[in-house]
């Protein structure tokens, strides 16, 4: 087996070079997936690329895509029941610009169903185990996107995030993942949890290695009409790779909610530690007050509750998917969302249908939806006056499968620190600060509207001068680098 | 005041009309009809899983233009919301549509002509929606055949507040509308192909204590089809609500379907009501702010509404209201009328023609006025022929009836065919001289007093022209050498 380099960038210049085919890479992550996924559970499909690499800045890069963006070649299930077995007619907008670029997708990852969860243990098909720690889970609900990455059966995967669903995997298994402005990556052939919420990202090893992903994936698509021209399109690796010494007049605000109660103390050292490095480096580090981040979970809840409920009314047993054996029409419906839908996926559907409903609307949507305005314009108010800000990018780190499953409002507390990103569609991206005893933990640096490039670079500046994204997990270190 | 005053039909409609666009309102397929089925559809329209809808923007322009027809304020700022339900035919299990803010508000209609005087139904908003696809029920296998080629074709609802006072009235308004819309260019509204579908909303009223009104309660029929359907399940509803008042049985708030061939409404069953259909803000599709530049072009675009045209046909061509009314009705008529007046033809003799041989033409074999070879041009140059005496009407309508099938132009087909009448009064008044004199008992009964003969010896020059003496002067020529033979004699 050849040996597999450990980041995109490094393995693109390999192939370029001429140093490994692209049949070498895509053999490479197929037998590492063959050798260790069965503990993992990372992958829900897999197979060999069919067709030769495209010419372009990924060429022959095996990559590994979550299984709520469509694609041709393989199932798009949503580790969902309700869709087992069905195979899209076309490729989401994401894979075919990966394609283009010359990558190659090698699987399908596993995630919490409908991308509803931060554990993948809402999968329906199996749970996905974090490589770190095979009794803890790798977080979600990109969780399969995450565990195939840090164990190094691909380089790159794609992920989706509604409120921390890139982010918060990739601080439970020590890599980097970005959730890019809202717009800038086309959601067309995302299968959609919370339209107004959900983004495509990248998860890597490093902050260069998605900066390398969004040069492929940002771009205005006609077929999204909530995508956007973004100004630095095909610029971001360009961004991240410019030689800069340091964060000399960049300011930098830590948020006290963030750090405060709720947030484990061990996990909230290791962020402010994360930002004495960046003050180190020249940054101004002040600490600042978002008072409405304490409405970020009931207001998410109810929002993307609502979306999900008339974005997941498609799934009728009508037209493809799972239909089950039924009387007449109503009956068809009931048993085919009864039977194809998991718990959490009908409690959120139950909790929007209800936030909509006649009587309770006002109550519920459009008080959450005010309150999204008030907490959007907060976090404006805050990037008037700072570049940045750091924040744990979850309260905890990696817990145990099993430990939250029985509590959904003790697993929902995973995305406190990654919803209000979601909510003012703005940048954010999850780099590994440390650790808590073995586990890794993520820091979560947010700014702007826009400021994709900027965080990217501020990210890859902090892992020029660190080193934690380079250790590997125990368990595979000595077989996968 | 003495007794309780007589209760009236109140009436407001809720009309669906398809916009005349070439694909569908968020996605780029055919938006044809009658196209074999689940031929003109994709993921979008089909709501496949990951599918985003992408506005088609001359639905909006056509929206647009359908609410500035109707007088309507296009609304600067607007957006699309969910509706949703679940229905086998709405794969998405919702409808995009408008709730909140609407394309525009306002506007009116004004219906004149019916029972002599001018009526308004006020218009209370315009707004967008996608249509649902097509269910067919077969009773005999007991399955339902979905067919989504019409799933995405973009429709204007028009709801008019309840203005109107009986069921002709209803259904002129609908006349009116589609008149309207046509002239527009919004939709083609062609009934057959389901262009047009009306809810309608009824109940009977009268004065109450103050100002106010009071009532039975409201029905409304869903879905028909065809204008003769609103007129008819409304008078069954005048009926129904009448008797109930009369009987003393209380109505309640329903839904009603109307059963075409047993001409009765029935109550929806109860569920069918109980929708709450949960409308929020479409999230896919970000608001849309109507420049106001591209709003007044677009209100440009709309043509002079039928309204102002029959007042125009009446005051400018001096047509009698029938003929303006019938002629506005159909657009491709009224402009091939104008353009026969600007031509040079009598704008009477132009009307009569177009209304009689041109439409009675077009009704019998469904031709569209556009397939036709003849031009204003023609029907201008044939005219002044007839009024100038040169060809008889029934030449007239032979010539046309040619041009008609062959777009050989007609005056080329009178002068080559020698049809052109003999009016040259010289040329007559030699045949007539012939005539006198080998008609000698003929001319002596007339001058006798015997009117009869005149129409032998008329017949005589006719014979002698084979047909192409303009009778009305031979008449003339021949009474006049009579006259004066008789005073020579």
């Amino acid at each position: 087996m050849p040996e597999y380099p450990a980041t995109a960038l490094a393995l693109t210049e390999a192939i370029r070079d001429g140093e490994m085919t692209s049949e070498e890479a895509a053999a490479a992550s197929l037998a590492a997936i063959e050798r260790f996924d069965g503990r993992l559970g990372a992958f829900l499909s897999v197979g060999d690329p069919v067709d030769p690499p495209v010419d372009g800045i990924l060429r022959g890069l095996p990559y590994a895509a979550k299984d709520n963006l469509c694609t041709r070649d393989f199932p798009t299930t949503c580790a969902s029941g309700i869709l087992a077995d069905y195979t899209p007619p076309y490729d989401a907008t994401a894979i075919a610009g990966m394609t283009r670029a010359g990558a190659r997708l090698v699987g399908k990852t596993n995630m919490d169903e409908f991308a509803m969860g931060s554990s993948n243990e809402n999968s329906g098909i199996k749970p996905t185990r974090n490589p770190w720690d095979l009794q803890r889970v790798p977080g979600g609900s990109s969780g399969g996107s995450a565990a195939a990455v840090a164990a190094g059966l691909v380089p790159l995967a794609l992920g989706t995030d509604t409120g921390g669903s890139i982010r918060q995997p990739a601080s439970f298994c020590g890599i980097t993942g970005m959730k890019p402005t809202y717009g800038s990556v086309s959601r067309l052939g995302l299968i959609a949890f919370a339209s107004s919420l959900d983004q495509i990202g990248p998860l890597g090893r490093t902050a260069r290695d998605c900066a390398l992903a969004m040069d492929v994936l940002v771009g205005r698509d006609a077929g999204d009409s909530t995508s956007i021209e973004h100004p630095h399109a095909g610029q971001f690796l360009q961004a991240a790779l410019e030689e800069r010494e340091s964060l000399r007049g960049v300011r930098i605000g830590l948020p006290a909610e963030y750090y405060a109660e709720g947030i484990d103390p061990e996990v909230a050292r290791v962020a402010r530690r994360a930002a004495k490095t960046l003050e180190d480096l020249g940054a101004i580090v002040e600490e600042i007050s978002l008072p409405h981040t304490a409405y970020a979970l009931p207001v998410y809840y109810i929002l993307a509750s609502a979306e999900a409920s008339s974005n997941l009314a498609r799934f009728d047993g009508v037209r493809y998917g799972l239909r089950a054996a039924a009387d007449d029409i109503d009956d068809l419906y009931r048993r085919t969302r009864g039977e194809g839908f998991g718990e959490e996926v009908k409690r959120r559907i139950m909790l929007g249908t209800y936030a909509l409903s006649a009587g309770y609307y006002d109550d519920l949507y459009v008080k959450a939806a005010r309150v999204r305005r008030v907490m959007v314009r907060e976090l404006e108010e805050a990037f008037k006056v700072y570049d940045y800000l750091l924040t744990p990018t979850s309260p905890t780190p990696a817990f145990c499968l099993g430990e939250r499953t029985e509590d959904p409002l003790a697993m929902y507390m995973a995305d406190l620190c990654t919803i209000p990103a979601n909510m003012a569609g703005i940048p954010a991206i999850s780099f590994p600060g440390g650790f808590v005893g073995d586990l890794p933990v993520g820091v979560q640096l947010m700014g702007p509207r826009l400021s994709d490039a900027g965080i990217l670079a501020t990210a890859d500046l902090f892992q020029r001068v660190t080193d934690y994204h380079r250790v590997r997990p125990p368990l595979w270190g000595g077989d996968t680098s | 005041m003495t007794g309780s005053p007589e209760y009236r039909p109140m009436i407001g409609l809720e009309i669906h009309v398809a916009l005349a666009t070439r694909s569908k309102m968020f996605c780029g397929c055919s938006a044809e009809f009658g196209a074999p089925p689940n031929t003109n559809v994709c993921p979008v329209c089909l709501g496949l899983p990951g599918s985003l809808p992408a506005i088609n923007a001359r639905a909006l322009e056509l929206g647009i233009m359908c609410a500035r027809a109707v007088g309507g304020q296009v609304q600067a700022r607007m957006h699309f919301e969910r509706k949703n339900y679940h229905y086998p035919d709405l794969p998405k299990g919702y409808q995009i549509s408008q709730y909140a803010v609407p394309l525009a508000i306002g506007g009116e209609v004004v219906l004149d002509d019916v029972e002599d005087a001018e009526r308004r139904v006020r218009i209370r908003r315009v707004h967008l929606e996608e249509d649902a696809g097509k269910s067919t029920h077969s009773a005999e296998t007991g399955h339902t055949l979905l067919d989504f080629n019409r799933c995405g074709v973009p429709l204007a609802e028009i709801v008019t507040e309840p203005d109107m006072r009986s069921p002709g009235e209803a259904r002129a308004f609908l006349e009116e509308l589609r008149a309207l819309l046509r002239v527009a260019g919004v939709s083609e509204v062609r009934m057959e192909a389901g262009e047009l579908r009306c809810d309608v909303n009824f109940n009977l009223v009268r004065s109450a204590a103050g100002d106010g009104l009071e009532g039975t309660e409201i029905s409304e029929v869903k879905n028909l089809n065809s204008f003769r359907s609103v007129q008819r399940a409304l008078e069954y509803e005048v009926s129904r609500h009448r008797e109930a008042i009369r009987g003393g049985e209380p109505l309640v708030h329903e839904t009603r379907h109307w059963d075409e061939e047993r001409g009765i409404t029935y109550a929806a069953r109860s569920k069918e009501e109980a929708h709450d259909y949960r409308y929020f803000p479409e999230p896919d599709l970000p608001p849309i702010s109507v420049d106001p530049d591209l709003a007044q072009y677009l209100a440009a675009q709309v043509p002079e509404l039928p309204r102002a045209r029959r007042r125009r046909f009446r005051n400018e061509f001096d047509l009698g209201s029938y003929d303006a009314r019938a002629l506005v009705s159909e657009a491709e008529l009224a402009d091939f009328f104008e353009e026969a007046v600007a031509e040079g033809a009598d704008p009477k003799d132009a009307a009569n023609w177009i209304l009689g041989e041109v439409r009675g033409h077009l009704n019998a074999t469904g031709d569209s006025l556009a397939d036709l070879p003849v031009t204003p041009r023609m029907l201008a140059a044939l005219l002044s022929l007839v009024a100038a005496g040169e060809i008889s009407g029934t030449m007239a309508k032979d010539v046309w009836s040619e041009a008609v099938e062959t777009g050989r132009d007609p005056v080329s087909s009178v002068e080559e065919s020698g049809l052109r009448q003999i009016s040259d009064e010289e040329t007559l008044d030699a045949l007539v001289e012939e005539v006198i004199e080998e008609n000698p008992d003929a001319a002596e009964e007339f001058t006798a007093g015997k009117e009869k003969a005149l129409g032998f010896l008329v017949g005589q020059v006719m014979k002698k022209t084979r047909g192409q003496a303009n009778p009305q002067l031979a008449n003339e020529r021949l009474r006049k050498a009579l006259r004066n033979g008789s005073d020579h004699r």
